[in-house]
């Protein structure tokens, strides 16, 4: 299944709760389509996701400051210590 | 009802005990469906309730039969000084509601005794001994013994103070260190012996930490042994204290099946002034 998350309007630290909070009520393989804002946020939730074990599959620009990641999940033991 | 999801707005509100991986979302789920009981809305019981409440603890008891007093407020921070003359219950749980609104809150306007407590104590997960005199401690070890729920103990005096957890029948207890009732006048007088508050809020706060990681089942709880500590020196021990097996409640042949009130009435601390 495909999901939607919308976090331009947050910060750090809960961009990535949020984003993993998603990603921990989805199944392996649906994807998460990720709209972030550029900075900070983009590349501290990128990094992250991947620390969890997820596999990213494409960041592209949407417009002004806003990024799309699209992300497939991905179980990993290190992703039950947060979700 | 069991709560299953955090909101946009608990999620923000929860976010930097959400991020440490030994609490996560599971672990502020398991905080905000548990309940701690805090015995004595004083000195060490007014950090452990305030950081309980900002936690998250779904639901947090507390017990106390005084009232604000002026000398109080050195150290009880949960009580402000247009709280003079008010039960420290309803002060308490106005200052929680403040600090979070969705904090179940249940006050207990009374003296816990051999009578009332265990039926008190067995509705919570966890229970804070916030109290002041040992007659009430070893009350609230026994009560928790036989209810089979874990408790942390803390005592201060001065600069000093010490704390341990206690898991019923599998960690040492308070009664495994005392084995005898103390009597009331080897006891030092409250009021005549000071008490740091700032020391008051490192202590009660330590107790909190402790409840949030039983519920939440991180860390290594401060079992088998006290911390010790003094702070006017800035020392910091952990004695290692097994159980006894000749312990009167949790030892081979315990002779304490059910409370009694000899040990509820060694020392009357409300009249002593207190030191929570």
């Amino acid at each position: 299944m495909n999901y939607n998350l919308d976090i331009t309007n947050d910060r750090c630290p809960l961009t990535f709760i949020k984003t993993a909070y998603q990603l921990s009520k989805m199944n392996d393989g649906d994807i998460l389509e990720l709209l972030i804002s550029e900075g900070e946020p983009l590349t501290s939730v990128s990094k992250e996701v991947e620390e969890y074990g997820h596999k990213i599959i494409s960041v592209v620009h949407v417009s002004g400051s806003t990024y799309k990641i699209t992300i497939q999940k991905s179980s990993d033991e290190k992703l039950s210590e947060i979700s | 009802m069991k709560k299953q999801t955090l909101s946009d707005k608990e999620l923000l509100r929860y976010s930097r005990n959400i991020v440490l991986k030994e609490i996560g979302i599971d672990g502020q789920l398991k905080l905000m469906n548990s309940s701690v009981l805090v015995i004595g809305a004083g000195g060490l019981g007014s950090p452990a309730c305030l950081y309980l409440a900002a936690a998250g603890t779904g639901t947090i008891g507390i017990a106390d039969f005084d009232i604000v007093d002026l000398s109080n407020l050195q150290r009880q921070i949960i009580h402000f000084t247009k709280d003079t003359g008010t039960s420290k219950v309803i002060s308490a749980k106005e200052k929680i509601n403040q600090l979070n609104p969705g904090i179940d809150v249940r006050t207990y306007n009374l003296k816990l005794d051999y009578l009332n407590i265990r039926e008190i104590v067995r509705n919570y997960d966890f229970i804070i001994d916030a109290t002041d005199g040992i007659d009430q401690k070893l009350l609230i070890n026994d009560a928790c013994l036989l209810e089979n729920k874990p408790f942390c103990h803390c005592g201060i005096l001065g600069f000093a103070g010490q704390i341990m957890t206690v898991i019923p029948h599998k960690t040492t207890c308070l009664r495994c260190i005392i084995t005898e009732n103390p009597d009331a006048s080897d006891m030092p007088s409250c009021s005549s012996y000071g008490i740091l508050g700032s020391v008051a809020g490192i202590a009660g706060s330590i107790q909190a930490t402790e409840a949030i990681k039983f519920i939440t089942e991180s860390g290594t709880l401060m079992t088998d042994g006290l911390l010790t500590f003094d702070l006017k020196d800035m020392q910091f021990r952990k004695i290692p204290i097994n159980r006894n097996p000749e312990c009167r409640i949790c030892g081979e042949h315990s002779e304490i099946k059910e409370l009694s009130n000899i040990t509820t009435e060694l020392c009357d601390f409300k009249n002593n002034g207190g030191n929570k």
